[in-house]
């Protein structure tokens, strides 16, 4: 009875500090997977990963980061071998998705609007093919905005390595998308 | 940023490439960044990789629209319940065990979509083309955007031989019905190549008495 009391508090305790960092995982591992069900298997198996293996999330005085620092490294380094299969009875409303896209799209020539969706149609569907790793890292440098030193303070990583990481990343989406328009017929540089 | 003077040399294609990403970042020292210009202004391979590039980055920053209250929990007890599920047992996605309508997120990335408007367009049909390597499982994204709120929609989706919807193997069609809420609604439909060939993939979505039908084309070959 001791033991089930105690396991019961502990399981509080870790509601209670992972409760108000919950919506930030959550969109950071939507970022990585860009797919909602895959994000919210990876921000489960996140948080039994931590409260199983050991009661280090005890001791951390800022949670935040180092929750983060922990879902970078689950996805980059364990995912791929354990993410689950999708689902087919799957319908997500895409609320708000029409007014967002209208925010980023201030020209209002439709043929421009029209060649920046195909844009990023195809930078969506190259970054998805990147390894974990160029993806996690394009994510946090230029999607979510990060500069390169405050990735190695957020990872650990050593600057060189995100440099040149970075430099690789973006090599491989370029490569993958030198067919995009308006730059089909420009891409002709070497990779 | 150490100093880069012995770079005031005339720039190659291959050191402008060297600094090309700080050069995009907009973080480089004012001298290397003037050497990187006129290197550009004569050089048009490397000229139309920059413009390549900051198009990548436009289209990665538009990706972050979403903020931390798009992923509200709006019940932690039963968020909770779900996350302490054995993670083996389960058959959902974690917040789709949790009571209807808690998240809803704006979907980015997409492989391939397919957009309907529903009471504008009829009988229209759109093909798309996917390609899958032998034993490969891709998410096929289908779009909907529907003008207004459906109750129910009745969806049916036919796949060639040489395809599985994943964990269904054998099953060549599958119907169900959902609704579909005002604008963009996805569909995620997981396939595997079980062989190579090709094939379409025939799909309609029937509400009231309007039915849509579309067609993807899907492609699996062998890996070279």
């Amino acid at each position: 009875m001791g033991v089930a009391s105690f396991t019961f508090s502990k399981k509080k305790k870790f509601e209670q500090r992972l409760t108000p960092i919950l919506p930030s995982l959550l969109k950071r591992a939507y970022y990585f997977t860009q797919s909602k069900p895959e994000s919210e298997d990876l921000v489960q198996n996140l948080l039994l990963k931590i409260y199983e293996k050991s009661d280090d999330w005890l001791e951390v005085d800022n949670i935040g980061p180092w929750m983060m620092k922990a879902l970078y490294h689950l996805y980059v380094d364990d995912w791929r071998k354990t993410r689950r299969q999708p689902h087919l009875d799957q319908i997500e409303p895409l609320e708000d998705s029409s007014e967002r896209l209208a925010e980023i799209r201030p020209d209002s020539d439709p043929e421009k609007c029209a060649e920046q969706d195909r844009c990023l149609v195809e930078v969506s569907r190259a970054l998805s093919s990147l390894s974990e790793e160029h993806r996690a890292l394009i994510v946090l440098h230029d999607v979510e905005g990060l500069s390169l030193p405050e990735i190695k303070r957020e990872l650990g990583v050593p600057l060189g390595t995100l440099k040149s990481r970075l430099h690789r990343a973006r090599q491989n989406l370029r490569e993958k998308t030198k067919n995009m328009e308006p730059f089909g017929d420009q891409c002709r540089y070497e990779k | 940023m150490k100093s880069r003077d012995n770079q005031r040399c005339i720039m190659n294609c291959s050191t402008f490439d060297i600094f090309l990403d700080e050069y995009i970042d907009g973080i480089l020292d004012a001298d290397v960044k003037s050497q990187c210009e006129d290197h550009i202004v004569g050089c048009s391979e490397c000229s139309a990789k920059v413009r390549h590039t900051r198009e990548i980055k436009r289209s990665l920053k538009s990706m972050n629209k979403l903020s931390d209250q798009d992923f509200a929990i709006n019940n932690e007890k039963d968020f909770w319940i779900a996350v302490w599920e054995n993670p083996t047992q389960k058959e959902k996605p974690l917040l789709e065990r949790m009571r209807k309508g808690v998240l809803s997120v704006a979907v980015v990335a997409i492989f391939s979509f397919v957009s309907f408007y529903f009471g504008i367009k009829s009988g229209s049909s759109q093909v798309e083309e996917v390609n899958f390597s032998v034993m490969q499982e891709k998410d096929v994204f289908l779009m909907f955007t529907s003008e207004q709120n459906e109750s129910l929609a009745l969806f049916t989706i036919e796949i060639p031989d040489d395809f599985d919807f994943a964990g269904k193997e054998g099953q060549r069609i599958i119907t169900w019905s959902s609704s579909l809420k005002q604008g963009k609604n996805l569909l995620t439909l997981p396939l595997v190549a079980k062989a190579s060939g090709s094939g379409v993939l025939n799909a309609s979505v029937k509400i009231g008495t309007e039915t849509q039908k579309f067609k993807i084309r899907l492609t699996s070959k062998n890996k070279a």
